[in-house]
């Protein structure tokens, strides 16, 4: 995981000038806290916080066959997105393993698929493998790409880039809009459970955006309060909760995955629909102060009933929270549980997904 | 940041500083710091027995979990409970109002074995 070449983002010189501390994630040296994990959280949550993403893979679709390539990659149905339409999907490949979840868009002449950094050269090499190499462009090192996120982004977007009209802008639709004669593409999306934008488009366009975001007074904010984030708003992540042999149904993200439409791996995608559900990813709100982390096996009564997958500290909720993957039969709200962390049982509630961000 | 001189320090970001027959206890500013955002801490109890060089709790933070190591052997005299109810003041006073524990020392001698605060400032130079 740590390598000394690890790549930086376009982002690095003007993330640096908040002094952040850095970390190496697949393959790309990334800030993983400015102010604090949870000054930052917080920031997100009140006002508004900035995330570089450039470390997310980029990768277009164009040309002859582009529509029926994208429609074979995908698991959800691509023929019917309008134009500007973009949904969360994922790639499944001919064995039936699940390669990445991705977020596509339908432009006007292409596909764009947005890719985690630690999957993107395995679903290069999967599209390059079903012959639609050529259709492809992997534009993730020419272009950065950042987030901001929270209550107050599409006030501070639109003051430092009207023509964005950000605070018009519906969830999930891209856009391509100049700034200081530059195009960039955005969209109100993002990976934090509240309201917020991801914006990519040159090095230095989106790097004079990030300057001006800053100055206009969203916090810099770095992977660790981005991964605190997701997991308030019980958001899968890759290699934590959803895995290669996962059931979809099970994580409850059964909705991406249309068995009625053919695309590569749709055979082993039914067989999994078909075993049923056994299992099922949950919340849980501890009531204790230790942090439930990944791995730690979760007990009802006795009986082990599964394992947490992501765990943190929820600076709405003061207290730690988690995803966990538990049998169905100790799955239903409000049931106690018990983490062994460490040895030790932290007494845990099930809470629903949608129940873990508590509401304003 | 400075670490005061009438401390001795371990490799692993412990102080401790003696008063009469027994060492107060705690971790660094340093240390602290590269934790930051503290959420929970774990210390023995009073008439417990601590070991220097070995384990006597943990402290966790929203970002990883730490093992406090004993930097002297002796039996636990207090535990600032102040502490174990509030972590964060580890965070804004580590070498005063957020030390952990006091050791009735049973091997002065260790105190030798430690580094000053010249020394500690050297290996988080260093770093």
């Amino acid at each position: 995981m740590l390598q000394d070449t690890a790549r930086t983002t376009p982002l690095a010189d003007v993330a640096a000038k908040d002094g952040p501390t850095w970390v190496d994630f697949a393959g790309w040296r990334m800030p993983v806290q400015f102010e604090g994990i949870v000054a930052e959280h917080m920031a997100v949550r009140r006002r508004a916080g900035l995330f570089d993403i450039s470390h997310m893979g980029r990768l277009v679709l164009r040309g002859r066959g582009a529509d029926e390539a994208v429609e074979q990659l995908l698991t959800r149905r691509t023929g019917t997105m309008t134009a500007s339409a973009i949904r969360y999907s994922f790639v499944v490949d001919s064995q039936g393993n699940i390669l990445d979840d991705v977020m596509v868009a339908r432009r006007r002449d292409a596909w764009q698929l947005i890719v985690n950094a630690v999957n993107r050269e395995r679903v290069v090499a999967h599209i390059q493998r079903l012959g639609y190499g050529d259709l492809l462009q992997d534009i993730t090192f020419e272009t950065a790409m950042m987030a901001i996120q929270g209550p107050a982004s599409a006030a501070l977007l639109d003051l430092v880039w009207p023509e964005a009209d950000a605070q018009t802008r519906r969830r999930y639709h891209l856009w391509s809009v100049p700034r200081n004669g530059e195009v960039m593409c955005g969209s109100r999306s993002g990976y934090t459970g509240g309201d917020g934008y991801e914006i990519h488009g040159s090095p230095e366009a989106v790097a004079s955006l990030w300057t001006a975001l800053r100055e206009a007074g969203a916090a810099a904010c770095g992977l660790g309060s981005r991964d605190s984030l997701r997991n308030e708003a019980a958001l899968p992540l890759y290699g934590h909760e959803l895995r290669e042999s996962s059931s979809p149904w099970e994580l409850g993200l059964g909705y991406s995955i249309n068995l009625d439409k053919e695309f590569v791996g749709r055979d082993e995608m039914r067989r999994r629909y078909d075993t049923g559900i056994s299992r099922k990813r949950v919340g849980l709100v501890l009531t204790g102060r230790r942090i439930a982390r990944e791995n730690m096996p979760v007990y009802d009564g006795d009986v082990e009933t599964g394992c947490v997958t992501s765990g943190t500290w929820s600076p709405l909720r003061e207290a730690p929270i988690a995803q966990a993957m538990l049998e169905a039969s100790s799955a239903s709200a409000g049931r106690t549980v018990a983490v062994d962390v460490r040895g030790r049982r932290e007494q845990a509630t099930v809470v629903e997904l949608g129940q873990l961000l508590p509401r304003a | 940041m400075s670490n005061p001189k009438g401390c001795k320090y371990t490799e692993s970001h412990e102080w401790c500083r003696t008063e009469g027959p027994a060492a107060v206890v705690g971790i660094t500013q340093h240390a602290a710091e590269q934790l930051t955002d503290l959420v929970y801490i774990d210390l023995p109890s009073v008439g417990d027995t601590v070991s220097a060089g070995q384990p006597f709790g943990e402290i966790e933070s929203v970002k990883a979990v730490g093992e406090l190591n004993s930097p002297v052997s002796g039996e636990v005299v207090e535990v600032n409970q102040a502490v174990l109810d509030d972590v964060s003041i580890i965070s804004s006073d580590a070498f005063e109002a957020g030390w952990l524990i006091k050791v009735r020392l049973s091997n002065p001698g260790e105190l030798d074995g430690l580094m000053d605060a010249a020394e500690y400032d050297k290996i988080l130079a260093d770093h």
